[in-house]
């Protein structure tokens, strides 16, 4: 069955075409969620309201971009909702610090480690660094879309960033130490 | 070696290819929560037959008490009929619930199974990395040998085994989880997954709390969030709302799905005057007043009425009323005098002073009561002639039950819709008086009046609505009696017309 073909049985809520759809983009959205949650239980609900959203509402699916695009979109919505609902955007005071070009040596560090300190930065640092970064959002749109200013928005990138280098390098000094 | 590197680079290098798997659980949440709602929608009808069930149960019930009470009386064609509707239907709803059982059952065997499934795998787990988790498994183990003597526990059980295998299956995040038990063997040889072993158990005190806070949540908030980011979504791909539209949207939208959901309830007050009346001629006092004159009278029912929508067309009613209900039967002529009783010996009336279906009472033991039109005046004593012609009053009292679905035709500002059903009358008052020149005399009671008995009911209801939450009605009903008399004179077929107005309220 051709994709077109798949979309249109989910159109009418069939259940083998869901599970077609769903096996194509599991992992591919799964690796998203878990970069823009706390934890493998938080990515797996965020994928579970993510994937009943699309299937409610595929119909609205035009066919204009590519569907995983739109389904990307979808799964970011649904983990910038939890946040949103719980009020994590509600800070105001904090120092803004200006964007600092931060560099790293690369080194073989793994993805697993890369994603965990993502997971483990405040949520909205670690929602800016994805959308920013990873995801190629402007700050403009970050603004919009947590409703805070551009300002806030770069802020946070840089000390999402100044995190990360942070726990990169403390790594690699605790992985240098041990082998020597 | 290693070069300097902007660090957004680093992670988007390195995580561009990053795929994972999310455990076998999520798409069966998925689906139900998809395919659960389906069955929302198909749940209409059975709810129709669940409340058909319930409703013949209880006429079965009331019919079964209802011979048991009228055992020693004839029961009538009427009386039979209506027995047998019921017991047919009551078998038709034995029939279901005896299917829900039996899938009741499958469902239950179904998780004991999986259960032990989960068991076993959890053993080869603890097998093969032989870690310090044997104390927690072994108690797992205990508590499904006791699912299998308590069945309520397998529930708690069947949830704790859910978590380990969410636990199991992160485990295998390259694999698929059809063979868990290979998948477990692998774990030794595979880095990435004896890695992630070590992160899962570490967060072992989190999930278990963490999923059921979620699965307690999801099935409210899943809504919620759909529409929330579907809102989200359409924002995006247009680009041209700005985030707090769609969130005001989705407030909106919320509100109205609350709106929906919590008018589905009703409640009516109303009163009614009612009018009783029989098709055919026929006495429920006595043979002899068949041809009499009679007239019913006006009274008062007054109670209270719940609905709920089913959906915009039907609404399922039911409550409970109180009726009154009066009849006099004209032309009737009483008398006590002993002489006068004397005096009629000519006459041949079947005037042993007692009327045939009316038990008489101290007061009117040694009355009489005859019936004008069944001598010609001209052959009659003197006396009689003299006396006045009084009634016969009869007054019931019923407790009705209705159980009544309506129809919405329009449902504009003046709404107009059709009402069907069936009440049930529980009698709790039953007197016969004679009136004489105005004077009113309790005489007895009818002894043919059934302790329980029903009516069909149809009508036509038209409303006004005041407001979103407060409704006029103005509902004429025509209600057929079926079983009210056990035994009447003549074709005696009661009725009554009531025309039921009253304020019905939203919540």
């Amino acid at each position: 069955m051709s994709l077109e073909q798949l979309i249109e049985q989910c159109k009418k809520n069939d259940a083998k075409a869901q599970s077609q759809i769903y096996k194509l983009y599991a992992s591919k959205l799964f690796s998203l969620c878990l970069k823009y949650s706390k934890n493998y239980a938080e990515a797996e609900d965020n994928l579970q309201d993510a994937f009943v959203t699309i299937f409610t509402k595929i119909s609205q699916y035009k066919s204009k971009g590519s569907l995983e695009g739109w389904m990307k979109r979808i799964t970011i919505n649904t983990a910038l909702q939890r946040y949103r609902s719980i009020g994590v955007f509600d800070i105001v005071n904090e120092d803004k610090i200006e964007d600092v070009s931060v560099e790293i040596d690369e080194d073989a560090v793994s993805i697993d480690f890369l994603l965990g300190i993502i997971q483990e930065l405040p949520d909205r640092y670690r929602l800016v660094f994805n959308l920013y970064a990873l995801d190629d959002y402007s700050h403009k749109e970050i603004a919009e879309m947590l409703d805070i200013t551009t300002g806030t928005s770069k802020s946070n990138l840089a000390r999402a960033r100044m995190i990360l280098k942070e726990k990169i390098e403390h790594y690699k000094a605790s992985i240098s130490s041990q082998t020597l | 070696m290693s070069d300097k590197k902007h660090i957004d680079r680093l992670f988007q290098e390195k995580l561009k290819d990053f795929e994972a798997n999310p455990s076998d659980a999520v798409w069966e949440n998925i689906h139900s929560s998809l395919h659960d709602e389906k069955r929302k929608k198909r749940r209409i009808i059975p709810i129709w037959w669940k409340l058909g069930g319930a409703a013949a149960i209880l006429l079965l019930m009331l019919a079964i008490g209802n011979t048991v009470f009228n055992n020693n009386e004839n029961n009538d064609s009427i009386n039979t009929v209506v027995d047998t509707e019921n017991n047919s239907n009551s078998d038709a709803f034995k029939n279901n619930s005896t299917d829900k059982n039996a899938s009741n059952e499958v469902d239950f065997d179904s998780n004991n199974n999986v259960s032990d499934k989960e068991t076993n795998s959890d053993e080869t787990l603890n097998n093969a990395s032989s870690s310090g988790k044997n104390l927690i498994n072994s108690s797992v183990n205990n508590q499904s040998k006791i699912a299998s003597t308590k069945p309520d526990l397998s529930s708690k059980i069947f949830d704790k085994n859910n978590n380990k295998q969410k636990e199991l299956s992160k485990n295998n995040t390259s694999n698929t989880l059809n063979n868990k038990k290979d998948v477990v063997a692998d774990n030794s040889s595979n880095p990435f997954n004896s890695e992630k072993n070590s992160k899962t158990k570490s967060e072992d005190n989190i999930i278990p709390d963490y999923l059921k806070s979620a699965s307690k949540n999801a099935v409210a908030s899943s809504d919620e969030k759909t529409e929330d980011s579907v809102n989200k979504e359409e924002e995006i791909i247009t680009n041209e709302k700005t985030i707090e539209d769609a969130i005001a949207e989705t407030n909106t939208t919320e509100e109205k799905e609350k709106e929906e959901k919590l008018n589905r309830w009703n409640i009516t007050p109303n009163v009614a005057p009612v009018y009783f009346n029989t098709i055919g001629k026929g006495s429920p006092i006595d043979n002899q007043f068949v041809n009499n004159s009679k007239k019913g009278d006006i009274n008062m029912s007054y109670g209270i009425e719940g609905s709920y929508a089913i959906n915009k067309k039907f609404k399922i009613r039911a409550g409970v009323n109180k009726v009154e209900l009066g009849y006099a039967t004209n032309n009737v002529i009483s008398y006590t005098d002993i002489n006068e009783t004397s005096a009629l010996g000519s006459i041949n009336v079947s005037s042993s002073n007692q009327l045939s279906h009316v038990n008489i009472n101290q007061n009117a033991q040694n009355t009489t009561f005859i019936s004008a039109q069944s001598f010609n005046r001209n052959d009659v004593p003197e006396i009689l002639n003299t006396k006045e012609k009084g009634s016969l009053d009869q007054q019931f009292g019923f407790i009705e039950v209705p159980l009544e679905i309506e129809y919405t035709v329009v449902d504009k500002k003046i709404g107009l819709n059709v009402i069907g059903g069936f009440s049930t009358f529980f009698t709790d008052k039953n007197e016969v008086y004679s009136v004489v020149e105005g004077n009113r005399i309790l005489i007895g009671e009818a002894n043919n009046l059934n302790d329980v008995s029903y009516s069909a009911n149809f009508g036509v209801g038209i409303n006004y609505n005041v407001s979103d939450k407060i409704k006029l009605n103005l509902e004429p009903k025509f209600k057929y009696q079926i079983n009210t008399f056990n035994d009447t004179s003549g074709d005696f077929q009661p009725y009554f017309i009531g025309v039921y107005t009253g304020l019905s309220i939203k919540f």
